[in-house]
Formats: structure tokens, C-alpha cells, sequence
């Protein structure tokens, strides 16, 4: 049975994906097997059945495994890795998901005036980490979630693109 | 006698050029076209293709993305409303809204600018002098410094005349700029420094003055309309005290800390304070409303304001129709006793921001766009799918304002329409705002403008919402392979289970 591990929103949740004769089924980690149909409507709308639930979700598949889903007003970019090649990839020494991986990203093309956090520094959610200039602005960039710096990857006074990873911490 | 001299020549508008863009370009354009009037536009390079210049009847491209060298340029516009042979042009709000010089610009050009006077935007436009204008008129304002403050003795006397906690503010401007909050007398001068560099950045005038801090005050603002024949009426209040870095976040109408007492008070203050600036046109007069009752001048937004269609819903009025009336010369026709108000609105302002990134603009493209509907549900946009989120402008998608009988019927319509909002590539404060209808406070009207900063903290997402998210991105990433590996190994044999063939036709019937 194909099973996913999709990392959205900090957390990684684990879907099997079984078809059989009659439809497709999907089963969320130890929950309950249910009926699953996604349907296309048009552009990015999509209609999702889950047992008795129905829910409009939009979703756009993205490079490398990504799924851009906004539903009910929340927009979430979902990392998905099929199990079996994360298996290999853990025994392999890299990461599974980014379950206590957070990066923070530049969210637009800027300066990076400052940079607040160094390699080791046990940081709190919402802490400000950097200061990117950007549409004439300073904004102080942090991260939801706390942990330690593991790597910084760029320099203060340096422009970075849109994306950029900035700061790991974990 | 210029009032007559208008009315004498002119009829309404046959031609009014919008020199603005997005959601406030597309309503104002609206407004005319009801009234039979023909709409223009302007556009620069990056909004070739908007949805303003698409509803436009002619438009005229003024330059490059960076408003300085488009929407803010003011030989440009008026060329292109010259070119355009337009009678007058409709500012919007923002860019050039407030720029007396821009006004000015227009009367030279004998074009009509719908909005105030040139001088009343002057006077207006610098905090100090606006006081000393509402001070001699009986507005209330708050205790503080007429004048500018120069040196560090002047400041340390206002300070302890006035009494600490006090609010360092700049000259020039307003939106929080240049503004500090002082508790501790040690760190005046500090302050007043940081003060004075920001206002200097920001407005290009460094100069600031000093009020004593209200706590944790509401604000108030009341809607003005005002002809050129001296009618004035109040439009009631919008309560905006839920705010972010002094930033509106929602408004709404009648304010649940607002008697009908108070509220013909504020009226009738708003009323004198347009008069005594020699005010004409659409304004409001903003007010911080204290825990204590009292109410105290803020400042006068001379121009169309972005909440200004939640006074449009209580009171049946479309506000940009009766500016380009009072623009035309024609009296307002009414009284105060006409003015009703029926039920409650209120407005979200849906920006494109990322709340887990410090909420960062979040820019790109709108790969899914799908407004609420219904009943009492009204979204203001200038948006459609596909439209680009850039970095040029102001981050706003759309507004979102829902009418209803009362408050609590309208925070649950609202509640409903946000649910119904589905935005796909950009980050949005639809998510902000859904919290927001679920707390105590925002339902009992409890709040004040720090206490958003003060509670908000992200939301624990729903499991429920990520379980559905989780699966379809599993499907979908699930049929894709699917469909790939097919393509891949015609035979299906893969090493792994065999995909059948109604599988693969019955994911391209429900999904490619």
C-alpha cells in the first residue's frame, strides 16, 4: 500500500493511499480507514470526500514533492515523501521529513541588514532572527517554533533572493 | 462664491480619470459608471493588465512599477489626464491622496480634484497646527504641546507638565511613524531622538510634538460629508481599535463602546472640527475614545478611506457618489435627521501576509481565487485568479464586509464568509482573522488598540483541517505517479503492485 509521510504546518502526518475495486481508501496515521475521492473542478479547486466529510480544497502540486492546499481561509505548502524512499534516505543518513527542521527563509528579495541569532544559540518562537530591508522596509524575520541555530548560511550586508534559506535551526 | 461659480458651470462629470490602482481604482470606477459617468485609468508597467485598467474606458500607461515613478508622479498624471480630456480625477486613498501640491496641480490644470480643499489638506496635514485649529474650535484634544519641540529642556518641561506616561509624535504624519511611547522619564530624550530620525525618514520633516498617553484607548473615527455650501452631516462612527503596528486589521459599525448618547457627541465634534478646517468633501475625523468616556481629537484623514464601506452598509449611502456630487458643486440635498442607520457591518481587511513569518508581506501569484458569497456578504477587490501579488504595492487582496441585523449575527456571518474564502499562492490574514471571530474579547467588543499585539499568538491549527490537507496532497501527489509510472513501464511492471488501468483512467477522469 503506498503510504506518504506529508509534513505541513511543523508536523508530519502519515496517509496510506490504498485502491481497491470499488474507490480509493486512505487511512491517517493509526485512525480509521475511510473512502477518499479527490476531484478536480477547475484551476486549483478541488472537491475532497473523506468518509461522510466533504470539504472544497484548492491545491497545486509544486516542485520535489510539494502541494500548495489552502482550505476553510488556511493555506499550508505540504511536503510529501513516499515512505519507502524516506526509509532508505533515514538509513542513509538524511533527514526524514523536516519534523524538527526549521529554516528560516528570506520571504522576499531584500538586504539582510543584521543578523541576530549565531551557530548554537538556543532560540525562542517569534524571537527575531534577522533583519531584511525590503520594500523600504526593515522586517524582523523569526521563525513560529523555538530550537537551536544549527547553521547560519548568510552574511550580514548581503542581498538574498527570495526563498533563501537564512538560518537552520532545529 | 466659488461655490456658486461651481454650480453655475458645471454638470455632473462626463469624464472622471482614477489615478489610483486595485480595489479602490475598481469601486471608485464602479461608482461612475453607475452614475452614467465614463471611467479612465492609469497604470504602471506591472498592471498593464489589472482589473482596474480592464474596467476602465481608456487608460494610459505613466511609468514603472515603483509608485515614485508611476502612481506617485504627479506631471505624469496630469498629463494623462489632459490627454484623456477628463473634468476631474478621483484620488483613491493613498499615493496622492493627501498631497495638497497634487490637488493644487489639478486646479491649475482646471481639472476638478475630488476630495478637500488644497488648504484644509495643508493645515490639516501637520498635527500641531491641525490642534491648535481644533483647540480654538472646542474639540477636545489631548493634553500636550501646541508647538513642535526643539531642544531637550523644551521637552523635559512639556513632559512633566503633561505627566508621564507620554506619546512622541511626529509632525508631519501620522500611521505610526515617528511615534513613541514614553513610561519612564529616564528614557525621554532616547525616544525622542529615535522620534525625530524616523519622522525626518518618513515624512521628510524631523519635527516632533508630545501628548500625554492615553492607556489603552479605543479608536473612534466618525465619517464626515461636507458640500461647498456649508451643509456638513455625520455619518456615525467605525471603531478600529483592532489594530497591528498601528495598522487597521478590522472595523466595524455602530462600535459596541459607543451610546447613542456619545455617538451624537462624537457627531457633532466631528461635524465642528470639518468646519472649522473649512473642510469640503468625504472625511473622517479620527478620535481616541479613553476607558473613562472621554474622547479626544486624533486627526482628519482628508480622503476616502480604505473602511469607508462599512459606513456605506449601516447608512445605504454610497460614499464615492456623494464625493463626486459635492466634487461637481451640487449641495448634499439632506440633513442630519435623514441620516439612518440600519444593523451592523464590519470589515476585514484580507492582506497577503504570512503571520508564522512576522507577518511578512508574502508575495506571488494567485494560483486560486474564490471570494465568499451570500447574503450581506460584500467583497471589495482588485484582484481576480492569476493576478500577480507584488512587491510594489500595498499588500492588500481584498476586503471583505459583511452586513447583518447586530453585532453578533454579523461576527457570525463573518465568521462564515472567511470560511468561504479560499486563496491559493500567496499567504493571507484569512487565518488572523478567523481567530480573531473566536475570541471572548473580539465577541463581547472588549478590546482596545494594543490588545491585539498583546494576545495574538498563532493558532493551534485544527487537526481535523490538517488531516483533510494531509490527504489531499497524498492523492494528488499519488495520482500523479500514478500516472507517470504508467507512462514509464507500459507493462506495469514496476517491482511493485500493479496499477490497473480503470485506476490510472479514473484518476485522469477526476484530476488531470
Amino acid at each position: 500500500v503506498p503510504t506518504y509521510l506529508v509534513t505541513l504546518d511543523e508536523r508530519t502526518l502519515r496517509v496510506q493511499v490504498r485502491t481497491a475495486l470499488d474507490g480509493t481508501y486512505v487511512r491517517v496515521d493509526e485512525g480509521p480507514e475511510v473512502r477518499a475521492d479527490l476531484r478536480s473542478l477547475h484551476g486549483a479547486l478541488h472537491s475532497l470526500t473523506t468518509g461522510d466529510a466533504r470539504i472544497e480544497v484548492m491545491a497545486q502540486p509544486r516542485e520535489q514533492g510539494q502541494v500548495r492546499i489552502a482550505l476553510r481561509g488556511l493555506e499550508y505548502t505540504a511536503e510529501v515523501v513516499d515512505e519507502a524512499h524516506a526509509r532508505l534516505a533515514s538509513v542513509a543518513g538524511a533527514r526524514v521529513g523536516s519534523h524538527a527542521h526549521l529554516e528560516l527563509k528570506a520571504p522576499m528579495p531584500g538586504l539582510l541588514v543584521r543578523m541576530l541569532c549565531k551557530v548554537g544559540d538556543e532560540v525562542q518562537p517569534n524571537q527575531p532572527l534577522a533583519v531584511l530591508q525590503a520594500m523600504k522596509m526593515e522586517n524582523e524575520l523569526s521563525l513560529s517554533r523555538g530550537g537551536k541555530v544549527t547553521s547560519v548560511k548568510v552574511e550580514q550586508g548581503k542581498t538574498v533572493e527570495q526563498g533563501q534559506v537564512l538560518v537552520v535551526v532545529e | 462664491v466659488e461655490a456658486i461659480a461651481v454650480r453655475l458651470t458645471s454638470q455632473v462629470f462626463k469624464r472622471v480619470l482614477v489615478a489610483n490602482r486595485g480595489e479602490i481604482a475598481v469601486r471608485v470606477i464602479r461608482a461612475c459608471r453607475e452614475m452614467g459617468i465614463s471611467p479612465v485609468a492609469v497604470f504602471s508597467d506591472v498592471d498593464a493588465q489589472a482589473l482596474h485598467v480592464r474596467m476602465a474606458d481608456a487608460a494610459l500607461p505613466i511609468g514603472a512599477a515603483p509608485a515614485t515613478e508611476s502612481y506617485l508622479r504627479i506631471d505624469k498624471i496630469i498629463d494623462a489626464a489632459r490627454a484623456l480630456e477628463v473634468e476631474a480625477i478621483h484620488p483613491g486613498y493613498g499615493f496622492l491622496a493627501e498631497n495638497a501640491e497634487f490637488a493644487e496641480a489639478c486646479a491649475a490644470a482646471d481639472i476638478t480634484f475630488i476630495g478637500p480643499p488644497p488648504k484644509a489638506m495643508r493645515d490639516l496635514g501637520l498635527k500641531t497646527e491641525a490642534r491648535k485649529l481644533m483647540q480654538a474650535a472646542g474639540v477636545p484634544v489631548v493634553p500636550g504641546t501646541l508647538e513642535p519641540l526643539t531642544t531637550p529642556e523644551e521637552l523635559r518641561k512639556a513632559a512633566d507638565e503633561v505627566g508621564f506616561p507620554v506619546a512622541l509624535k511626529a509632525v508631519a504624519g501620522g500611521g505610526g511613524k515617528g511615534l513613541r511611547m514614553v513610561h519612564d522619564p529616564a528614557n525621554l530624550e532616547a525616544a525622542f531622538r529615535q522620534a525625530t530620525s524616523e519622522a525626518g525618514a518618513a515624512f521628510g520633516d524631523a519635527s516632533v510634538y508630545l501628548e500625554r498617553a492615553i492607556d489603552r484607548p479605543r479608536h473612534v473615527e466618525v465619517q464626515i460629508l461636507a458640500d461647498t455650501h456649508g451643509n456638513c452631516v455625520w455619518l456615525g462612527e467605525r471603531d478600529c481599535s483592532i489594530q497591528r503596528r498601528h495598522q487597521k486589521v478590522l472595523e466595524e459599525s455602530p462600535s459596541p463602546a459607543v451610546s447613542q448618547d456619545l455617538r451624537e457627541r462624537m457627531g457633532e465634534v466631528a461635524v465642528r472640527a470639518a468646519q472649522a478646517a473649512g473642510y469640503t468633501n468625504a472625511g473622517t475625523v479620527e478620535f481616541l475614545l479613553a476607558p473613562d468616556g472621554n474622547f479626544y481629537f486624533l486627526e482628519v484623514n482628508a480622503r476616502l478611506q480604505v473602511e469607508h464601506p462599512v459606513t456605506e452598509e449601516v447608512t445605504g449611502l454610497d460614499l464615492v457618489r456623494q464625493q463626486i456630487r459635492i466634487a461637481c458643486g451640487e449641495p448634499l440635498g439632506y440633513d442630519q435627521s435623514a441620516i439612518q442607520r440600519h444593523g451592523y457591518a464590519v470589515e476585514c481587511r484580507i492582506y497577503a501576509e504570512d503571520a508564522a513569518a512576522g507577518w511578512l508581506p508574502s508575495t506571488g501569484r494567485l494560483v486560486g481565487y474564490r471570494p465568499p458569497g451570500g447574503p450581506g456578504v460584500r467583497v471589495d477587490s482588485g484582484v481576480e485568479e492569476n493576478a500577480e501579488i507584488s512587491v510594489y504595492y500595498d499588500p492588500m487582496i481584498a476586503k471583505l464586509i459583511v452586513h447583518a441585523a447586530d453585532r453578533q449575527r454579523g461576527l457570525e456571518r463573518m465568521a462564515r464568509a472567511l470560511r468561504e474564502f479560499l486563496i491559493l499562492g500567496v499567504h493571507t490574514s484569512i487565518p488572523l482573522h478567523r481567530w480573531l471571530m473566536e475570541q471572548p474579547a473580539v465577541r463581547s467588543g472588549d478590546v482596545d488598540t494594543g490588545w491585539l499585539e498583546r494576545e495574538w499568538s498563532l493558532p493551534e491549527p485544527d487537526l481535523f483541517d490538517l488531516e483533510q490537507a494531509a490527504i489531499a496532497a497524498a492523492l494528488l501527489l499519488d495520482a500523479r505517479r500514478a500516472s507517470t509510472s504508467a507512462t514509464a513501464v507500459p507493462n506495469g511492471v514496476d517491482g511493485g503492485a500493479p496499477r490497473s488501468a480503470w485506476r490510472l483512467a479514473g484518476r485522469r477522469a477526476g484530476l488531470s
